[in-house]
């Protein structure tokens, strides 16, 4: 795909007449992406073979492969690996003239899993949509639930470890200390750097599912349909989704996405597109924010490279 | 070409922040546990000039059973489907069958129920949003919802709900009552069995508020899915709006699977 890209991206600058050999081009390059992707079905059906191919039905029109380039390069995470997952929250500190709260989830999930905080302590996955006061936190309600002295520092004192001096440029002291499994941690090219889900696999981090001591309800076995990835075709018909529930519930319940973000029924969610995914709907509700960015295209289209 | 193609992308992108907002909104609502069970009533013939009046089931629950309103009271169970009217509840109807100042605080006390204006909308909001916290603090606590267990506190006998109101309720023939425990099976092969509990319904709701209109009388008659059920009919007019959400799946799905 790569190579697709880099003799279809100065065609877009330069604008020359649409030469022959360009277009013969094109044909050969995709009958050959055709043929390489068959193969690498082929050559992973018989290794593994996965649950049924879904061709899902699109209700909306695509977008053209190079404004979905244009917006890629607008919308994939570049920034520091240290910075990606933080939370600026500064809403209500700035009209109490306190420095805004960095919250970072990086140092966080080593500790706990989403649910935690996302279903037990009711945080919104919309930044600013929790509405936290100083009553709160104070009566042991979203941070003071675990930062009570005991679990963690307390809300009451070292305040400047949440509180942070931010420059008008946005540039703060990132954190980097403080994180559970440091360098065990396997490591990844984009994103925050770590690869969360083999970090949970191969035991160098084991996140707790609740903070009572008993710990969280027994949550409901996944069906046995949806023990094997799902897969379903995309738009552009030569890639393939695929999307195990298996790695998900090491973090999540089913209720952090069902069926609020994604219905329950078959191929339901009808309006799905890479488009409204970059734009933090459906999985970009977290894939763009705080689990791995949509840089690392490989981990759902098996087929594609990644974009660094 | 190129002015064709920006605007195309522009208007993408304007499509998506305003889909990405409505879907937000839309999920955020259920969420915060003091709001769950909400229901604003307003009247469309005086929306300009009235502000909605946010009905919170958690405050009326813990003392009344659901069919007390739902059966004896005539409330719809569907938001703005009663149509209440002031001259009702001064004649003693809906709203005003409990708050005459003896049973509950009187309809003269109009702004603690009405919102003056915005202003004093936020602060009747979190008002009631420290009362709530001050009432979950005496209950036994559940995950989704209100994350109240208002279920186990009526076994437990941390609330006792009201299920008769003199000169409005019948007595109950208690003969009717089935407190059957009706086995399941989900159609999707390996989750586990879902038992529906008659006794545990009948505490609350009686015969009436299910039967005939949304669940047949015959067993197994009534066909549903879980995505009818997400989408507010059969268990989802109640479960998911008011009663434990949706979310709890074990609460339904609750006998193991057998292992192989």
């Amino acid at each position: 795909m790569n190579f697709i890209k880099a003799h279809l991206r100065p065609a877009r600058e330069k604008h020359p007449p649409l030469a022959p050999w360009l277009a013969a081009l094109t044909a050969l390059i995709l009958s050959g992406c055709g043929n390489n992707f068959d193969n690498f079905l082929a050559r992973k059906e018989l290794e593994d073979p996965g649950s049924p191919i879904f061709h899902k039905k699109y209700t909306t029109k695509s977008l053209p492969r190079a404004e979905l380039d244009h917006l890629l390069d607008m919308a994939l995470y570049t920034g520091p690996a240290e910075q990606y997952g933080d939370i600026i929250m500064r809403e209500r500190s700035v009209n109490h003239r306190v420095d805004p709260v960095v919250f970072s989830h990086r140092i966080h999930r080593s500790r706990f899993t989403c649910r935690v905080c996302h279903i037990d302590l009711e945080f919104s996955m919309k930044k600013g949509g929790t509405g936290i006061t100083r009553e709160d936190y104070l009566a042991g309600r979203f941070c003071g639930a675990c930062h009570n002295g005991k679990l963690a520092f307390s809300v009451n004192y070292s305040c400047n470890l949440c509180h942070i001096k931010i420059d008008k440029q946005g540039h703060y002291q990132a954190k980097k200390d403080a994180m559970l499994g440091g360098r065990n941690l396997p490591q990844q090219e984009y994103g925050d750097g770590v690869n969360w889900v083999e970090a949970i696999k191969n035991g160098a981090i084991s996140p707790s599912n609740s903070i009572s001591e008993e710990g969280a309800e027994q949550s409901m076995p996944l069906p046995k349909h949806l023990e094997k990835p799902i897969r379903w075709t995309t738009r552009s018909p030569r890639t393939l989704v695929v999307f195990p529930h298996e790695s998900h519930i090491l973090w999540l319940d089913c209720a952090n996405c069902h069926p609020d973000i994604f219905t329950l029924a078959k191929m339901g969610t009808v309006a799905f597109d890479k488009e409204k995914n970059l734009y933090g709907m459906y999985c970009g509700t977290c894939h763009m924010t705080v689990a791995f960015p949509m840089n690392g295209c490989n981990r759902c289209h098996p087929d594609q490279k990644n974009r660094l | 070409m190129k002015r064709v193609r920006r605007t195309s992308f522009q208007t993408g992108a304007a499509l998506g922040i305003v889909l990405s907002l409505w879907i937000t909104g839309m999920a955020g609502a259920a969420v915060k546990s003091h709001e769950y069970g909400n229901v604003l009533m307003s009247q469309p013939q005086n929306a300009k000039t009235a502000l909605p009046v946010t009905f919170r089931h958690w405050s009326h629950r813990g003392k009344y059973t659901c069919r007390l309103c739902h059966v004896d009271l005539e409330f719809s169970q569907l938001a703005n489907g009663t149509g209440v009217m002031e001259e009702d509840n001064r004649n003693g109807m809906y709203c005003g069958a409990c708050h005459n100042g003896k049973e509950a605080f009187a309809l003269e006390t109009c702004t603690k129920c009405h919102p003056k204006d915005k202003q004093h909308e936020a602060e009747l909001e979190q008002q009631a949003k420290r009362e709530f916290q001050k009432l979950k603090e005496t209950m036994p606590g559940a995950t989704y919802g209100n994350k109240i267990d208002w279920m186990k506190a009526e076994v437990d006998g941390v609330i006792t709900p009201k299920d008769f109101l003199q000169g409005i309720s019948l007595r109950k023939n208690d003969m009717m009552v089935n407190s059957r425990d009706e086995p399941r099976s989900p159609a999707l092969p390996g989750l586990p069995e879902i038992i529906f509990s008659h006794s545990k319904h009948v505490v609350w709701n009686g015969c009436g508020m299910c039967h005939p209109d949304t669940f047949a009388l015959e067993t197994g008659k009534t066909k549903m899915s879980m995505r009818e059920i997400t989408e507010g009919k059969f268990c989802g007019r109640c479960h998911g709006t008011i009663a434990f959400a949706l979310n709890d799946c074990t609460r339904c799905h609750s006998k193991p699977v057998a292992s192989p």
